[in-house]
């Protein structure tokens, strides 16, 4: 029916759009592994991200700049959000913090399009990585590997900071069982603050490189949002390693859907989340029941 | 005794109100009819039972598929009882669905819910023979001829008016005599902690998901109202928006008292009105209200002027018995 090159293509495309996915989608489960809260908001900062750097492009004219400012000015709202909100409510339970967090959302969303507008707009590709490059038998954009690229690094430095480092061996048993940690003397909602504000600058780091590759779009948080409920579900609440392989698997899955059922394509990730949530609610690789 | 009185007086005045609004005000109250309805059923899972669901706007959706479907394929079904087919349409996914969703807690169980709304609205979206898409379903709900010769013309915002209150009141009746059940009581120590309640011997699953089943089914009720009065239903009515829509509404008004989320949902639709005129970007403000109240005043308004509240201190309405003047 399609030649090899076709699904090699197509495979591409999916570990694409899955690991811009892992980026988002890495910040919500440490966030929700360490303070139970599912963060709504998340996914406004990714789309933050990606207006910030057509604004910075458009000022600047520099694709790169955009890369450290987005990340800063969120990490900084994500800070404040935690710091100046979040915390206030935690005594009423996860619902509220929940609720919150959606509050939010809902707000971010309007004011993207207060300040921007409800339309599209098209950031360019770096001059550096425009183009395609032959691959696999056919043509293929360099920047949608610049994406793949750059992701595993970030990916791979993540890991070794929470593999190799005190704060990263912090972050892990706070997530495994926060009070302890607390108990050992370690300023817990100080790395909470620490974790949750890294996490919305991971997901402005996202919303940057997106940017040139899906255009900045009012929908684009909500679009994300759902998907990346999916991936912290299917992984599992708090592991990483889950995050990845259920990015992963929802980009294949995306992308393969659309070649092969396009009609049905948005309900394989539903049944895949419901069938995890039946059959085992923590995740693939969650320890957490 | 004196209470009934006021219910009585309240009930027939809401049956006169029309007399004092022109159309366009009548079709508001129409909308906060069935929305508060649709508020306070989700309040029996949210506010009494500690279930935050994202994905209630389903059966919401269904009532109104049902609705229309059986008007289209059955022909002239008198309104209440297509109504009644539609909410046990909606009784009948609401089982399926809480028989999955209720055993899950907290963020797992928001979820779930979630997933099988989005899985629903894309059936609605992409089985187009059934539902037609995009283009959304017609729904012509037949004139009703009451017992005494009276004909209600559906088309008359008056007569829907009355018929829609009629079954939005038999359907709050219905809520508050279920709430006051011994497995009402059972849902709210469920709410508190479930572990305990399962060891002091209730049946934890069985509880919820008869809660879960008959907020389903009132919702429905409130989808069939909505699909009937708007006489389209599309994938936007179990789409995640409206899923949302109504825990603002409820939230709103407040999830701690019975009526709440009603009052909830008449200060959100009519704020909504007013706000659509001044600004476009009225979400903003919502969503800024939303987030305010949560941090300042999660009890919604009913805990601004309710019992013990602001207001009523202030005006000194509620006064602790020891200072009741005797």
């Amino acid at each position: 029916m399609f030649g090899l090159s076709v699904y090699a293509t197509q495979a591409l495309h999916g570990m694409v759009y899955g690991m811009l996915l892992f980026l988002v989608s890495s910040g919500l489960t440490l966030v929700f592994g360490m303070m139970g809260i599912l963060n709504i908001a998340h996914a406004a900062f990714y789309m933050l991200g990606a207006y910030l750097a057509y604004t910075t492009v458009a000022a600047t004219g520099s694709f790169w700049l955009s890369l450290l400012v987005a990340p800063i000015v969120v990490g900084l709202l994500g800070a404040a959000v935690e710091r100046g909100l979040l915390r206030r409510i935690h005594r009423y339970g996860h619902a509220y913090e929940l609720l919150l967090t959606f509050g939010l959302f809902y707000m971010m969303a309007e004011a993207v399009r207060w300040i921007w507008g409800n339309y599209t707009l098209e950031v360019p590709t770096p001059a550096l990585l425009s183009g395609s490059i032959p691959l696999l038998g056919s043509q293929y954009p360099v920047y949608r590997l610049f994406i793949l690229a750059f992701s595993a690094l970030i990916c791979l430095a993540m890991a070794t900071v929470l593999l190799r480092t005190r704060v990263g061996i912090i972050i892990r048993s706070a997530v495994a069982d926060g009070e302890m940690v607390s108990a050992l003397g370690i300023n817990t909602p100080l790395v909470a603050l620490g974790v949750f504000s890294v996490g919305a600058a991971l997901a402005a780091i996202a919303g940057v490189i997106a940017a040139p590759f899906l255009q900045a779009d009012p929908a684009m948080g909500a679009a994300i949002l759902v998907d990346s409920f999916v991936v912290v579900v299917v992984g599992g609440f708090g592991s990483l390693l889950g995050a990845l392989l259920a990015s992963l698997m929802i980009g294949e899955l995306q992308s393969f859907g659309i070649l092969w059922f396009p009609a049905f394509a948005m309900v394989f990730q539903f049944l895949l989340m419901a069938a995890v949530l039946v059959l085992r609610p923590q995740g693939l690789f969650g320890e957490k029941g | 005794m004196r209470r009934n009185v006021l219910i009585a007086a309240a009930i027939v005045l809401l049956f006169l109100m029309p007399f004092g609004l022109d159309t366009l005000r009548l079709r508001v109250a129409i909308e906060i009819l069935y929305f508060g309805l649709f508020a306070v059923s989700f309040n029996l899972l949210f506010g009494y039972s500690g279930m935050l669901s994202f994905g209630f706007a389903s059966t919401f959706g269904v009532g109104g598929y049902a609705v229309g479907l059986i008007w289209k394929h059955l022909g002239a079904v008198p309104l209440p009882l297509a109504v009644v087919m539609g909410a046990l349409a909606g009784a009948a996914v609401g089982l399926v669905i809480g028989f999955f969703c209720v055993r899950l807690r907290g963020t797992y169980f928001s979820l779930l819910t979630l997933a099988f709304s989005q899985f629903l609205f894309a059936v609605a979206l992409k089985w187009r023979d059934v539902t037609r898409g995009d283009d959304g379903l017609t729904v012509t709900p037949p004139d009703l001829t009451l017992p005494g010769g009276l004909v209600l013309h559906m088309g008359n915002a008056l007569h829907f008016y009355w018929l829609a209150l009629t079954i939005v009141l038999i359907s709050l009746w219905l809520a508050w005599r279920f709430i006051r059940t011994p497995l009402g009581n059972a849902a709210l120590l469920m709410r508190e902690n479930d572990e305990r309640a399962a060891f002091l011997g209730y049946n934890v699953f069985g509880t919820k998901l008869i809660v879960f089943t008959f907020a389903s089914t009132l919702a429905a009720v409130a989808g069939a109202l909505f699909a009937s009065f708007q006489r389209l239903v599309s994938p936007g009515a179990l789409d995640l928006q409206t899923g949302t829509e109504v825990v603002f509404m409820a939230l709103f008004g407040g999830t701690g008292a019975f009526l709440g989320p009603f009052l909830g949902t008449a200060a959100y639709i009519l704020l909504q009105n007013w706000l659509a005129k001044t600004t476009e970007h009225w979400p903003f403000v919502i969503g800024f209200l939303f987030v305010v109240m949560i941090l300042f005043m999660h009890t919604g308004l009913v805990g601004l002027f309710g019992r013990g509240g602001p207001v009523q201190r202030l005006l000194r309405l509620n006064r602790t018995p020891a200072e009741e003047p005797r």
